[in-house]
């Protein structure tokens, strides 16, 4: 029974799949309609994504644990309608410190979906032509300093 | 004497076509499947072929690069029967050498006819003598109560083939073989429905065919959603069977649909999603622009997000539900959360049904057209005729529109 409990409870803790493509490009691809849009859909998806981000990262530091909520719930949304299937997952984490005594491990799942973020935008930056890595992860490193 | 080979799967339509074409003076060859249609052609060489994509043991698209390697340099016409939702199948038909391309939903015999003269440069021939067949009107419509009347005699009996493969594909979801025969089955409804001028039905069952062929390739795509959609769809078929006389069906070229969504990207895919299968569709990005929009016009369906900022989707449906108009209307609500507890909820909440992000667009289009045809919210009366609605979704919708 703990080894059934033990198990389960690993299954749940979202993983970071350092090996898998961080974006589902038959998802992505359908959300884009065809490849020509995939660099424009990319990069709107960044844009938002990062901006959101950076409020993230300041209701976190903020405890503000409604504006972690929301704004991690925002971001899992689009995550999962463009197949960032590993970044909506830790997303969801954070989207379940519903109160400010949760808020404690959020900076640690932070710092891992900005990794994810990371991978998500080398991916776009190797994969299609016109999305702007650098600068996308700039924006958040930003807020942290 | 032209000679016409014919590969089509379903009887019915393919002796409809041999009868007609015959009638019209050439020479009909009929072939079952991919494989019997190569025999066919190696046997007595056709001069234009006439093959459904969706054929059994080899598809179309094989079979026409069959053929064009067996014929060479000789000049051979393809046409080719397709599903108006396989744009993928399509694009591989002319690569491999297709001459036309006709989506079997918005084809009547008369075109068909037609595409085949213009094809082998002939007028119409007199028919064979003692032939009872009668001649074809421009648009085939002469023969169209004819078939709609078998149409229907012969419509339990499909539905009763899909029985067995539901119910596989209940116990096992991801059983190939099963899903093979739905797909094979709906293929025969779309087909037959198409050919009855039973048009709306015709549609709801081609986008079936492709959600059922979209799943049959790709089993992983499958989950307890995508039955449940598809089981969906097939009850909409038993109404119809059921009471045929008294059923009128919808027409979703003339019904709307409301998204709400605070998501720009959902918002997005949900408007291509039902795009796809021609709903007309306004977007909204939060409830009180919803009620904004449901007092301006009506509407036949609602796909809302639960979780919105300002207001969520549940305060939405407890208004609806407490307005004449709306009390009735189908409101599928969309959610980041999978979970049996959010789709419990999403019920006792109000909601008609539920699909989590992401969806598959296929999915959603036969979902919509489901509750859209059904009519569960129906106001016919109260609904005005598409043009003086206007706000038929354009790329510049901001709202829908994403850059």
């Amino acid at each position: 029974m703990i080894a059934k409990q033990h198990i389960a409870s690993a299954a749940e803790q979202p993983r970071e799949p350092q090996n898998s493509s961080p974006v589902d490009m038959e998802i992505f691809l359908e959300i884009a309609g065809n490849e020509e849009r995939m660099p424009e859909m990319a990069q709107r998806y960044s844009e938002q994504a990062r901006e959101h981000l950076v409020k993230l990262q300041k209701a976190i530091t903020a405890g503000i644990a409604a504006d972690v909520k929301s704004l991690a719930h925002k971001v899992a949304g689009s995550s999962a309608m463009c197949g960032m299937n590993a970044m909506a997952v830790l997303l969801h984490e954070l989207e379940r410190m519903r109160h400010e005594r949760q808020l404690a491990d959020a900076a640690r799942v932070f710092a891992r979906v900005e990794r994810e973020f990371a991978r998500i935008e080398a991916f776009f930056a190797n994969n299609l032509e016109t999305t702007n890595a650098p600068a996308a992860l700039a924006g958040i490193e930003e807020t942290k300093s | 004497m032209k000679r016409i080979l014919i590969i089509e799967d379903d009887r019915f339509i393919a002796d409809m076509y041999q009868a007609k074409l015959h009638a019209e003076g050439f020479l009909v060859d009929v072939a079952s499947n991919g494989r019997s249609g190569l025999k066919q052609f190696d046997l007595n060489q056709p001069d234009l072929v006439l093959v459904d994509l969706m054929l059994p043991e080899i598809n179309g698209v094989d079979v026409i690069r069959s053929m064009h390697a067996r014929a060479g340099n000789r000049e051979l016409p393809i046409i080719v029967f397709s599903n108006a939702y396989l744009g993928g199948m399509v694009q591989q038909a002319w690569e491999a050498g297709a001459s036309q391309v006709l989506t079997k939903a918005n084809c009547k015999p008369g075109q068909v006819l037609q595409a085949v003269k213009d094809a082998l440069h002939v007028s119409s021939s007199p028919p064979p003598p003692g032939t009872a067949v009668d001649r074809p009107t421009e648009s085939g419509a002469a023969f169209i109560p004819e078939i709609s009347g078998l149409f229907f005699r012969n419509f339990p009996q499909m539905l009763v083939t899909l029985r067995q493969p539901m119910s596989v594909l209940g116990k096992s979801p991801q059983d190939a073989s099963a899903l093979q025969a739905l797909c094979r089955t709906v293929h025969s409804i779309a087909a037959n429905a198409c050919l009855a001028g039973i048009d709306p039905l015709a549609q709801m069952a081609t986008a079936l065919e492709s959600l059922l062929k979209l799943l049959w390739e790709k089993p992983e795509r499958v989950t307890p959603s995508t039955v449940r959609s598809v089981g969906q769809a097939i009850k909409l078929f038993e109404d119809i069977a059921a009471s045929p006389n008294d059923r009128v069906l919808k027409d979703p070229s003339t019904a709307r649909v409301l998204v709400v969504d605070d998501d720009e990207f959902a918002r997005h895919a949900v408007c291509s999603a039902l795009e796809i299968v021609n709903l007309t569709v306004i977007c909204a990005d939060s409830p009180a622009n919803a009620l904004e929009e449901l007092e301006q016009g009506h509407f036949d369906l609602i796909i809302s997000d639960i979780e919105m900022p300002t207001a969520d989707g549940y305060s939405l449906c407890t208004i609806l539900r407490g307005v004449p108009t709306y009390e009735k209307i189908p409101i599928i609500f969309l959610s980041q959360h999978a979970d049996s507890d959010h789709r419990k909820e999403s019920f006792v909440r109000g909601g008609n049904d539920f699909i989590s992000k992401p969806f598959l667009y296929m999915e959603l289009a036969v979902k919509a057209l489901s509750f859209v045809m059904h009519g569960t919210g129906d106001n016919r009366e109260t609904v005005t005729p598409l043009a003086s609605q206007g706000r038929r979704r354009q790329p510049a919708d901001a709202n829908c529109q994403i850059a």
